[in-house]
């Protein structure tokens, strides 16, 4: 079923006769997206490899949805532009080539969830047996289940049904795990490591650090539209040196607190502020000339550290990580 | 140099073989929605009773009986046409739309194949006032002037059909129920269809000619009008429609589906 390429890597068994190996599976280039006064998409570069996984990271109006939109030609860019597989959006999604779970996609309303399947089916270029993704999603339990009786997990679990369908060698995932819990997250992530292993691509975005960590190849992080940081969870965290500095938030002025020299971005935490400082022993020196400062207590920078300090204030930060 | 072609033929079979199929699928899931169905086959046999039994009657010739048939099939089927629009605006607000953005079918596709649904679901509003018309309006006419009246009307439904599709992907889902009553009833009446075009004020005739539910009814009466000339100009008015409104349409699909979620 599969063909061996030079890279020993197998790929999905449509991948296109005679295609360029060096043609990237998603490919943006300065892609700009505005609404109104609002750039959501802000002159995004990214280049993503077959058989990559790629988490997008980054806070809510980080430009997520709207950059996965324009991949999948479901929004125009008003500059740059997005190609997958060297193909325009749309006639890659054409070709079936794509598949994508929409940020809480809508599903057909009063209908039958094996109905919207042999519905859906039917509109792919070369989709898979329903069977197959009947079992890949785990919907064996509610096939007679009308679309508005279905738990969150179920309606998610039919989304993701639905990407599968086409057989895509690519598979756009906005956010593909809200509203599961923990076990349905780990089920729904064994099942498309399981898919993903054929070679196929896989871009995916979150808002969950742990999940980027834990299941992409590379994690690129988003903020404001623009790219702050990317590479593998340990990479973004050892390029963002320094420590995390944190004390009690008691009597404390925040201001005074932003404003110590090192210091890149402050977070509170419970009863707690954490600093992220690129130099803490400078901070930590000038900090403890306040007598209101106790428990203070210097660590690591965790991976979440990181990520708020990257897109707390990219400008701020941008200069360390460089 | 090629690199923004699709690497796969794209055949006219492997674009419509999709579009038929969610035809068929789309038909079955209406035909089970019981009040679609009574809704749209049992008003307008009542309409219609109810207009043949208030002015049809005491028509010496039965013309009288037959013209208010025709109209009351066309105003009846109308109405089924254009609440096809109804359905769409539910899916879009809903963002169904999206999900259907992302396959092998292209938009206006979508809308060809909502609106061959809805045009199989006009027919037994049209047949049924024609029975109506038969058994209880003392309508007498041949087979012939009968099958030709049936689907001079059910060609004329073309435009409506799209015009409820246009309707369904510019308006607000809110907003659906009352644009597609309001439209329906100014072309009804300014196309003639409540009353002759000859009746109205000269204001009024001048447009009715250019009016989609005008050729409608032209259409659908030719037939039983003696020594009348085939209305060749309705043809090309309703052919007019049917392109600006499917374009309209495939324009108002594109737009929607990249907005529908904000």
């Amino acid at each position: 079923m599969y063909k061996t390429h030079l890279s020993d890597t197998a790929q999905p068994a449509h991948a296109a006769p005679g295609s360029d190996e060096h043609v990237a599976a998603v490919q943006l280039s300065s892609l700009t997206k505005s609404y109104g006064a609002v750039r959501a998409v802000d002159d995004l570069t990214l280049r993503v490899e077959r058989g990559e996984i790629v988490a997008v990271l980054g806070p809510n109006g980080a430009g997520k949805s709207t950059a996965a939109e324009m991949i999948l030609g479901l929004a125009t860019p008003d500059a740059g532009f997005a190609r997958v597989f060297g193909l325009d959006p749309l006639a890659a999604v054409r070709s079936g080539r794509v598949g994508a779970m929409l940020q809480s996609g809508a599903l057909l309303a009063d209908t039958r969830v094996i109905d919207i399947l042999a519905l859906m089916s039917g509109l792919h270029a070369h989709p898979l047996d329903v069977s197959e993704v009947i079992a890949r999603a785990g919907l064996d339990g509610f096939l007679k289940t009308k679309t508005d009786r279905l738990s969150g997990g179920q309606a998610q679990r039919l989304r993701y049904a639905l990407a599968l369908l086409p057989d895509p060698d690519l598979m756009i995932l906005d956010e593909p795990t809200v509203g599961m819990d923990v076990e349905a997250r780990r089920e729904f992530w064994r099942s498309m490591r399981e898919f993903a292993a054929a070679g196929r691509t896989v871009l995916f975005t979150t808002h969950y650090l742990d999940e980027a960590d834990a299941f992409a190849d590379r994690i690129v992080v988003l903020a404001e539209g623009r790219v702050v940081a990317q590479g593998t969870g340990d990479e973004i965290r050892s390029r963002v040196a320094g420590r995390t500095i944190t004390l009690a938030a008691v009597g404390i002025d925040p201001a005074a607190l932003r404003t110590l020299p090192g210091v890149v971005a402050i977070v509170r935490v419970g009863a707690r502020w954490h600093l992220h400082t690129t130099d803490s022993d400078r901070t930590l020196r000038h900090l403890l000339r306040d007598d209101r400062a106790r428990d203070v207590e210097v660590t690591t920078a965790t991976l979440e550290d990181a990520f708020l300090a990257l897109t707390t204030r990219p400008d701020a930060t941008q200069g360390a990580i460089s | 140099m090629t690199t923004l072609t699709d690497d796969r033929p794209t055949t006219p079979a492997a674009v419509l073989r999709p579009a038929l199929h969610y035809a068929l699928h789309s038909a079955s899931l209406t035909a089970r929605n019981v009040t679609f169905v009574v809704f749209t086959v049992i008003m307008p046999v009542t309409l219609y009773l109810v207009f043949s039994a208030m002015y049809g009657g005491g028509s010496e010739s039965g013309l009288a009986s037959t013209m208010i048939m025709v109209s009351m099939a066309a105003y009846g089927s109308l109405g089924a046409a254009m609440s096809g629009g109804a359905q769409l605006a539910l899916e879009r607000r809903s963002g169904w739309f999206r999900q259907l953005m992302i396959t092998s079918v292209p938009p206006q596709l979508f809308l060809w194949a909502r609106a061959a649904v809805t045009m199989c679901l006009v027919l037994p509003a049209l047949f049924l006032v024609f029975v109506a018309g038969a058994v209880l309006g003392g309508v007498t006419a041949t087979a012939g002037q009968w099958l030709a009246s049936l689907g001079l009307l059910w060609i004329g439904l073309l435009p409506m059909t799209v015009l409820g599709m246009v309707i369904g992907v510019w308006v607000k889902a809110e907003a659906v129920q009352g644009v597609t009553t309001m439209l329906l009833l100014a072309l009804s009446l300014l196309g003639g269809l409540w009353f002759p075009v000859e009746a109205m004020p000269p204001v009024m005739g001048a447009v009715a000619p250019i009016l989609p539910t005008f050729g409608l009814g032209e259409l659908g009466r030719f037939p039983f009008l003696p020594d009348a000339d085939f209305p060749w100009g309705a043809i090309w008015v309703l052919l007019g429609w049917s392109i600006v409104l499917t374009a309209l349409g495939a324009l108002g699909y594109r737009r929607a589906a990249a907005t529908s979620k904000r």
